[in-house]
């Protein structure tokens, strides 16, 4: 997880010569970087976005903004933070442009959404804590989702959270810590629904 | 977002690190300072274990999503492709500029250009003076209006008022100051030729019983 804040200062130096030699058009460079970045791009836009045909659009439109961009990438930043800003970017607008900003607003109350009803492939596994884990989370707002898979999944410090999502350090910690509590929150409501089917 | 829950009155601060805490990311004071209140707080031993099954949780689930890795790495290939030749034929284009540019300006040129240079200027130099040596000069001036002459009528004392009006009609002129003290009158006469000025004078002074005396005037 998160490589690039967890390699040693030799491997960040590193990403940041690779981002310099696609600023020079070097498409080996490119490649690599690509290779390195691809799925975690793709989770993360999917924790916004939520729909994997959109995802896999905006993550091709990252990536080509990181080709056309890396002149820009300033060396005090961290790769993964510029590339995730990136994305985070892509996928704002992509809601924005589905008219989906309603997502965007603090859906504390995400008890208040409608739980996703169970497919028919989904009776089969209803008991499976992971089928129950993605329709709870499902039910969070893009905020929570976001948070959630940046520190849980990411393991992003919250210092580098907050500089990606552009707020303070506190709101990044208790913005957590309640998309956990809502998780939860979700996850014991759809548990006990399905225990009285 | 606006956090409805930045503050939490009920919480540990250390009950908020617990996430980093867990995954090892926290600063080392921090990481100090939260072990040593774990020690002592149940209630955050427990964030720290829901933290660990929710973390877990959300890892399994991300990493069971499908990635079409082929799929989206093929269309990043394509349109990196297509961007690399747009630009290629964009910087083609610049470079014939360019090149053309530059070959007008390298050194075995230059003495050409520069004598080609003196020779359009030369003929343009010829071809004004040409033209300016074909055109007459035309001096015009704004023109001074003559000066309006003024007369001084002494009218016979038995000349009414319409005979002085008549008198006036046959000058075209117009009484701009008098009586004087020797009972004589100003009259402004319009800018005309002198000659017509005189026919005017003589006409006047053939009317009998009207004119006693008639002089020029100071203007």
């Amino acid at each position: 997880m998160l490589e690039a804040e967890l390699l040693p200062d030799d491997a960040v130096r590193g990403e940041h010569s690779l981002v310099d030699s696609i600023a020079a058009g070097d498409r080996s460079a490119f490649e690599k970087l690509y290779r390195r970045y691809d799925r975690r791009v793709f989770q993360y836009i999917s924790s916004l976005v939520h729909d994997a045909a959109t995802a896999e659009e905006l993550v091709v439109d990252t990536m080509l903004a990181i080709w056309k961009g890396a002149s820009r990438c300033e060396k005090t930043s961290r790769i993964s933070t510029w590339i995730l800003g990136i994305a985070r970017h892509k996928a704002l607008d992509a809601l924005r442009r589905k008219g989906r900003g309603a997502h965007l607003a603090p859906l504390d109350d995400a008890a208040e959404l409608a739980t996703p009803e169970p497919g028919p492939h989904d009776h089969a596994e209803t008991r499976s804590v992971g089928v129950m884990t993605r329709r709870a989370f499902e039910c969070l707002s893009s905020e929570h989702r976001e948070v959630l898979y940046l520190a849980y999944f990411e393991d992003t410090p919250y210092e580098q959270i907050a500089s990606l999502l552009a707020v303070p350090q506190n709101t990044v910690k208790t913005r957590v810590y309640y998309a956990k509590q809502k998780l939860r929150e979700h996850l014991e409501r759809l548990t006990s629904t399905e225990s009285v089917r | 977002m606006t956090d409805t829950n930045t503050s939490t009155p009920d919480l540990h601060p250390a009950a908020l690190l617990m996430p980093w805490y867990a995954s090892g990311s926290l600063p080392e004071h921090e990481r100090r300072d939260v072990e040593a209140h774990l020690r002592t707080c149940a209630a955050c031993r427990a964030e720290l274990e829901s933290v660990g099954v929710f973390r877990q949780h959300t890892r399994d689930l991300f990493e069971s999503q499908p990635f079409p890795e082929q799929r989206i790495h093929d269309a990043v290939i394509a349109r990196l492709n297509d961007e690399i030749s747009r630009n290629n034929r964009t910087s083609g284009r610049r470079s014939f500029v360019e090149t053309f540019l530059q070959g007008l300006m390298r050194p075995s040129w230059a003495p050409a250009i520069a004598v080609a240079l003196i020779v359009v200027q030369a003929g343009a130099i010829a071809w004004l003076s040409y033209e300016r040596s074909q055109t007459t000069p035309q001096i015009t001036t704004r023109g001074i209006a003559p000066a309006a002459a003024r007369i001084r009528i002494v009218f016979n004392p038995g000349a009414t008022e319409q005979d002085i009006r008549s008198a006036l009609q046959t000058l075209g002129g117009r009484i701009v100051d008098g009586p004087t003290a020797d009972g004589a009158y100003i009259v402004e006469l319009p800018a005309i030729a002198p000659t017509e000025l005189s026919q005017r004078l003589r006409a006047l002074r053939e009317r009998p019983g009207l004119i006693e005396r008639i002089e020029n005037a100071a203007p």
